[in-house]
């Protein structure tokens, strides 16, 4: 990305960033949809409140004006499947071992405080955009199992506790609404969301219900 | 009862867990059964195969709660190429944690399928402590359950099994942390090393 402040520290990726850096630098991200390259800067400042998007269809925003907002069209990225190797596990903990557009994007996922989720429903769950990049974040979890609940569950990285909004679209009738709930409900265990909100719409409403939810942020 | 096919919708399917449930399976089940592995080049060739088959059996890991991209590119692929007659849908399902009902949501993502498509669903069987209960000494449980498993399928008395590991979860906390401390050591990784709190290091 050209264009950055003079001054301004740049690294190749956010996820090379240390968990406790967060505290004292005040970090920028730069989603650039074109080339799908995330581009972290890093200002002095204080620590504050990251917030993503992560969408699987492009969303009319304009956000230049708001550095601690990052829109992600998973569309534009190249993301392959997991391959259920368990690499970023065992073998680079971590890191996956698939250098795809994916890495840049689960560290976003882990330092967010406040998430929306943008996704059309498929029988019930995640339609395979968006579901594809949830099967490869699973670095910003460890191997190893805590008990979280009174259910067995990963012990997460550095994952900042999150808001999270989940809007989706498409579901054919309120069963599917039902079961996408209780998806997410489940979810919250395992991507360590501290509240949660699940919205319904049709396809055509969701520029509009994204627009009303970052205007929640103070982005008109 | 009649021929069964074995789709397995693991992304590691020749290596996988599922894998071994579906050989299990296949000892077990009194008629022939056929087994494939889905990959991303062979939807048509197995859509043409369910098109032939009385029921259709999907062995697969949960994945973030929910079916694996690998199954669920499949499912959709099914949906635009539907057979005239549609085979019984039955599920076997693994996952990592203890507790097998983490394999619910899922289930009920197959459910939903087989009710929008009009596939009669047959039996279910979720195991938990998926990944490492047939290298311990409670494989005997898993072997068990899919022995009835089968059984009920081959009846058509179709039911819902489960089994897992029976250990207190903090028993099953520790042997998880010797299993993927081992899983590590192959790679000449430590336990530190795996505990790590960096994302992309
Ligand atoms: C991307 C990914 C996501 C997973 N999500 C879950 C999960 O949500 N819950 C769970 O209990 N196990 C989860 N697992 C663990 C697998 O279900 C488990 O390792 C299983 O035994 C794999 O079966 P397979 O060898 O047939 O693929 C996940 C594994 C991977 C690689």
């Amino acid at each position: 990305m050209t264009g950055c402040n003079p001054g301004v520290i740049r690294i190749a990726n956010a996820g090379t960033l240390p968990f406790k850096f967060r505290k004292v630098y005040k970090i920028v991200y730069y989603c650039v949809p074109l080339s799908g390259i995330i581009e972290c800067k890093i200002q002095n400042g204080a620590y504050f409140d990251m917030k993503l998007i992560l969408s699987d269809r492009p969303l009319p925003l304009e956000l230049s004006d708001h550095p601690d907002v990052v829109c992600v069209d998973l569309t534009r990225l190249k993301i392959a499947n997991c391959v259920g190797c368990f690499g970023c596990w065992t073998k680079t903990p971590g890191r996956c071992v698939i250098r795809d557009d994916a890495v840049k994007v689960y560290p976003l996922i882990a330092q967010s405080e406040t998430v929306l989720y943008v996704s059309r429903i498929k029988y019930g769950g995640y339609d395979t955009v968006m579901k594809t990049m949830l099967e490869r974040a699973i670095p910003v979890q460890q191997a190893f199992i805590r008990i979280v609940n009174g259910e067995t569950h990963h012990v997460q990285r550095s994952v900042v506790p999150k808001d999270a909004v989940i809007l989706a679209y498409g579901a054919s009738d309120e069963e599917e609404q039902a079961l996408f709930r209780q998806l997410i409900a489940r979810n919250a265990h395992n991507m360590n969301f501290q509240s949660y909100r699940v919205l319904f719409c049709r396809e055509d409403q969701v520029p509009d219900l994204v627009q009303t939810e970052v205007a929640k942020w103070g982005i008109s | 009862m009649g021929n069964l096919l074995i789709l397995n919708g693991s992304p590691r399917a020749p290596r996988s867990n599922s894998r071994r449930y579906a050989q299990i399976f296949s000892s077990c089940y009194g008629e022939n059964t056929e087994y494939f592995d889905i990959s991303k080049r062979n939807h048509p060739e197995l859509c043409a195969k369910l098109a032939g088959t009385s029921h259709v059996l999907f062995v697969f890991p949960l994945y973030a709660d929910g079916l694996p991209v690998t199954l669920l590119n499949f499912l959709k692929s099914l949906e635009a190429a539907p057979p005239q007659n549609k085979p019984a849908v039955s599920v076997l399902i693994n996952c990592g944690f203890l507790e097998p009902q983490q394999n619910e949501m899922a289930v009920e993502m197959m459910r939903l399928f087989c009710r929008q498509n009009h596939y009669p669903f047959g039996s279910v069987l979720k195991i938990g402590s998926g990944e490492a209960i047939l290298d311990s000494p409670f494989r005997f449980l898993a072997v068990r359950k899919i022995r009835r498993f089968a059984d009920s399928i081959a009846k058509g008395s179709y039911g819902t099994f489960q089994t897992t590991m029976p250990l207190p979860k903090g028993l099953f906390v520790k042997a998880a942390a010797s299993y993927w401390i081992n899983y590590g050591k192959k790679f000449g990784v430590t336990k530190e090393a795996m505990q790590t709190m960096q994302i992309e290091p």
